[in-house]
């Protein structure tokens, strides 16, 4: 301690310690030469015998110095402040190191971002590493993790593993009326026990507490930070506030603690009540009905395999345990996981790049130095420390562009948050960018690699060259320093990962392009969408009513051209029903599935899908008239495969969970098939259409809601102005949300393809760009030195036009190696992803084309300079210089 | 100034050290006075090379061993002057312990046994 103490002290006096040390030195010299005058030397010779024996004092100063232990830390200081110098020297190559260095380590922190809450990052709660959650892995999607609450008590009575058992409901958008205006709130119901086992406390007032409170009437309701600070503005008003949600009075007990958004990291809840006050303890939903998700925290001394066997044995065989301290998300961990790791490897491509190309420079940089360094080396400094001055000048680099990366990278995440389709943007408050604990740990540890790949390798071919000796004469010096293989191996590198990027970047182009343009089915220009809420107090007759009221009107307006309405909007979804023939005899458990659609008259036309045989429907179908439905061309093929679908009759048969898991109600009327459209794509933009029907609106139970598809040249926003007002004219209660030109629904369901060719086409370019330079720089270079082996070429007869190819050449020969050895890599990342690709397969030869032209289009471009500045060595001046 | 060269000892490290904290057992000195001081005591076999007093000087500083002072010497010049820690008195005594063993050792290895021609 008393070690450190003094340690500290000399390193804080500086200046101070520099004199004394001198002081001290003096005073022995003084004393030594006085006692040599005693002896009987004359003062010259007395004080030469002195400094004699004191010996060399610059290095007994460094000594002194030595014996405190700080002198890493002083030659630390030298090198950085060196380094500085130098690269102020260098602005040009200084700052685009600095600049390409930022943007790798920055999007690879942005990519760090994204990933880290969504797979990585605890919950908020206490000891997380504890959780479990419930999983049965044989159910599809929609049910694996989502139980009966019967399930969740008794686990929570019987297990012994788990200490304690939560369930919840997913947390999902709703909404809440909060004195008489509707308000947008995410809610989720939990069990009694929710915030005691994760050990959540409250903020203001209190949180829910084992045993629950029961019926009380208003019922209680727990809400989160953010949305007190949304709603209330962080006023204590809020404890005691009532809200009505359906036909239910709640009122707000308490906020919870500052950070907890409940266990969905794709939905941040903003309040929490209790499942129980919902439903009493005899309610038969509560056996029946799938739709709580259950969490357990392991018992003191449990193991999760422990826990998986308990599950088993109480619930099931098919019942097991996953890590719970990560919570649920449903969408965008599955939806997000692999484009991640796509852009994570096209990111970590940019950086081994852009180290490439710094190593290469610095190779190149250093033969200048040459000199200074064989100084050094020829003054005592050992190669390490020579070593240890050129890292730390490429960690002053990467520093430099790590803080500039931050900025980069909180760029970058807004940028890719921003292609998430509104419905996800709840998610947002865990997703977005914050300089956490992570985050910046991930950047410096990111930074101080690159910063290893480009320093080491090059530093230690150079120290190893260094002339200790002395200073040789330029002669034969000419190739130590850059080390062409070297240079030409990351050169070649270079290219090979540019390659991989570039095929990389063009499939996943074309994968947009073929999603996009292809013929779904719909005319999507000049067409926008409306969700349309008739008001909810009317019978399903009245509803269709006022809806058909809307849509004439709406189409008379000036401007537009079709207005009409389906059940559910195009590529929103299609419900499943089971459908029979009168003449055909087939047993009830092998009925064809197909798609149902719910249309208003015109709405074929609006979607610009006409049809292609029969007749559209007309107003002539209205519910007592013949029941009639419109097949499409699947539908067609699969069941009059060869005939005239015409005229032909069938019936819907009992419901199956759809995919929105509505269950239809038996139907027993056959209809008949008056018109035949082609397919098009009602669930999203890669399923192949499905068969599938459409019925006159009219002629079914009217629904919820609608969307409305609208034929118009005119702007969504003043559409959308004029739509509210004739909707308010006819009842005041109906709900006009959400009017929007078609595209965006496209947008939207093309979230995760947009951002990947994005992104591996920034990259790409980027990669493209840094390679290019970093190819430029060193031929330049290159040529600078061989200019005496061009001048004698020249001098003996050599026509400019040789010269130029010869270097030409080389960077061709570069290029081809590099694209031998990154085709290899290219077509293992695009089978690895070849999930994400439409309408090419990995080995798209297209693709591969344009890589490879762009590629040697931009290697010629780089080369081009200074091949013809070699062709343009003077071979007097060059000779001159040998 | 003549030097006893043919009796020159080389000094380990850590001997140098024990030299020094042993000197300073008589009172604070200055580097000059302790470099005299173990010249005479030794008489003239040990010569501390200026070279290793001073860094030797400044790690035991360092090491909280002794503690350093600027003072006026007897001639009235300023100087730095060393004395000896707590800690350095302590360190004094296990030094010497160890040192006494060692010499202990080697002088048993080199005794002539019984009846062994020396």
């Amino acid at each position: 301690m008393r070690r450190l103490r003094n340690r500290l002290l000399w390193l804080s006096r500086r200046r101070r310690r520099e004199a004394e040390i001198r002081a001290e030195l003096e005073f022995h010299l003084e004393e030594e030469t006085e006692e040599g005058r005693a002896a009987g030397l004359n003062e010259t010779q007395a004080r030469r015998a002195a400094r004699l024996d004191l010996g060399n004092p610059a290095v007994l100063q460094e000594d002194i110095r030595d014996a405190w232990g700080w002198a890493w830390l002083e030659h630390a200081g030298q090198d950085v402040r060196y380094a500085g110098r130098l690269l102020r020297r260098r602005p040009a190559f200084s700052g685009a190191a600095i600049l390409t260095l930022a943007l790798g380590i920055g999007g690879a922190t942005a990519v760090f971002s994204l990933y880290e809450p969504l797979f990585v990052r605890h919950l908020p709660v206490e000891r997380p590493e504890e959780f479990v959650r419930l999983v049965e892995p044989g159910k599809p999607d929609l049910f694996r993790e989502v139980f009966t609450l019967a399930t969740h008590d008794w686990l929570r009575a019987a297990s012994r593993t788990l200490s304690g058992v939560i369930s919840t409901t997913r947390s999902s958008g709703g909404e809440i009326t909060v004195d008489g205006q509707p308000r947008p709130a995410n809610q989720q119901f939990v069990s009694d026990n929710y915030f005691d086992v994760l050990g959540v406390g409250a903020q203001r007032g209190r949180v829910f507490h084992e045993p629950g409170a029961g019926l009380s009437d208003p019922l209680e309701a727990v809400i989160s930070a953010d949305y007190w600070r949304t709603a209330y503005a962080s006023s204590a008003d809020a404890i005691g506030a009532r809200f009505r949600d359906g036909n239910h009075e709640y009122t707000i007990v308490g906020v919870a603690q500052p950070g907890f958004r409940g266990v969905d990291i794709d939905v941040p809840t903003d309040i929490w009540v209790l499942v129980d006050q919902r439903l009493a303890p005899a309610d038969e939903y509560r056996t029946r009905g799938r739709f709580v998700r259950v969490m357990g925290r392991l018992a003191p001394g449990a193991t999760p395999a422990q826990a998986a066997a308990e599950v088993s044995a109480i619930l099931g065989p098919s019942f097991e345990v996953a890590d719970g301290a990560i919570g649920y998300s449903l969408r965008l961990r599955e939806r997000l996981a692999q484009p991640l790791l796509l852009v994570a490897i096209v990111v970590g491509f940019v950086l081994l790049i852009a180290c490439a190309n710094l190593a290469n420079l610095m190779l190149a940089g250093t033969k200048a130095r040459e000199r200074e360094l064989s100084v050094r080396a020829a003054i005592g400094a050992s190669r390490m420390r020579v070593v240890r001055q050129l890292v730390t000048e490429g960690l002053v680099l990467a520093s430099a562009g790590s803080v500039l990366a931050l900025g980069v990278a909180a760029w970058i995440n807004g940028a890719l948050l921003g292609f998430l389709p509104p419905e996800d943007a709840g998610a947002l408050p865990n997703l977005r960018f914050a300089l956490d604990a992570g985050v910046l740990g991930f950047a410096a540890l990111l930074t101080c690699g690159t910063c290893l790949l480009f320093t080491v390798a090059p530093a230690l071919r150079t120290t190893g060259r260094l002339d200790r000796t002395g200073l040789k004469a330029r002669l034969g010096a000419r190739r130590r320093g850059y080390s062409r293989p070297l240079g030409r191996t990351l050169l070649v590198g270079q290219v090979a990962l540019c390659t991989a990027l570039l095929i990389v970047a063009g499939v996943l182009v074309r994968t947009l392009a073929n999603l996009r343009g292809q013929d779904a089915g719909y005319v999507e220009d000049g067409l926008l969408v409306a969700d349309v809420q008739p008001p909810r107090s009317l019978d399903g007759d009245a509803r269709k009513v006022l809806l058909e009221e809307l849509r004439t009107r709406i189409e008379a307006l000036p401007g537009v051209e079709v207005a009409a309405f389906s059940q559910l909007g195009q590529l929103d979804g299609a419900i499943v029903f089971s459908i029979g023939f009168p003449d055909r005899d087939i047993p009830e458990d092998e009925l064809p599935t197909v798609f149902e659609q719910r249309i208003s008259t015109g709405f074929l036309r609006a979607m610009g899908n006409p049809v292609i045989a029969g007749r559209d429907f007309t107003d002539d179908d209205t519910a007592t008239a013949s029941h009639v439905a419109i097949v499409n061309q699947s539908f067609a093929r699969q069941f009059f495969p060869g005939e005239d679908s015409l005229g032909r009759r069938f019936y819907r048969a009992a419901g199956r969970f759809g995919v929105e898991g509505v269950r239809g109600s038996p139907d027993g009327e056959p209809m008949t098939i008056v018109g035949l459209v082609h397919d098009s794509k009602w669930v999203d933009l890669r399923q192949a259409p499905e068969p599938m029907y459409y019925r006159p609106y009219r002629q079914m139970g009217g629904t919820e809601e609608v969307r409305f598809a609208i034929r118009t040249s005119d702007a969504a926003s003043v559409v959308a102005g004029e739509i509210r007002g004739l909707a308010q004219a006819i009842d005041a209660r109906f709900v006009v949300e959400n009017v929007v030109p078609f595209r965006e629904i496209v947008d939207d369901t093309l979230v995760i393809e947009r951002i990947t060719a994005h992104v591996s086409t920034a990259f790409g370019a980027l990669a493209l760009l840094i390679a290019a330079v970093g190819l430029y720089g060193v031929l330049a270079y290159n040529v600078a030195q061989r200019r005496p082996e061009i001048g004698v070429r020249i001098a003996i007869g050599a026509r400019p036009r040789m010269i130029e190819w010869m270097f030409l050449r080389e960077s061709l020969a570069l290029l081809g190696v590099g694209v031998l050895l990154g085709l290899p890599v290219a077509i293992a990342i695009t089978r690895f992803v070849a999930s994400m690709l439409y309408g090419l397969g990995p080995q798209d030869p297209a693709s591969i084309a344009t890589a490879l032209i762009v590629l040697t289009a931009a290697t010629v471009a780089a080369s081009y300079l200074p091949a013809r500045r070699a062709a343009t060595v003077d071979p007097i001046q060059a000779l001159r210089q040998e | 100034m003549k030097r006893a060269r043919n009796a020159r000892v080389e000094l380990l490290q850590g001997t140098l050290d024990l030299l020094i904290l042993r000197t300073l057992l008589f009172g604070p000195s200055h580097g000059y006075a302790i470099a005299k001081h173990i010249r005479r005591t030794s008489e003239d076999l040990l010569q501390v090379e200026t070279g290793s007093l001073y860094p030797a000087l400044h790690r035991l500083e360092a090491q909280g061993w002794i503690a350093a002072s600027w003072a006026t010497s007897e001639k009235g010049k300023r100087a730095k002057y060393y004395r000896l820690t707590a800690e350095g008195r302590r360190q004094l005594d296990a030094a010497r312990a160890k040192w006494e063993a060692f010499s202990n050792a080697v002088g048993l290895v080199l005794k002539p046994a019984e009846g062994e021609r020396s």
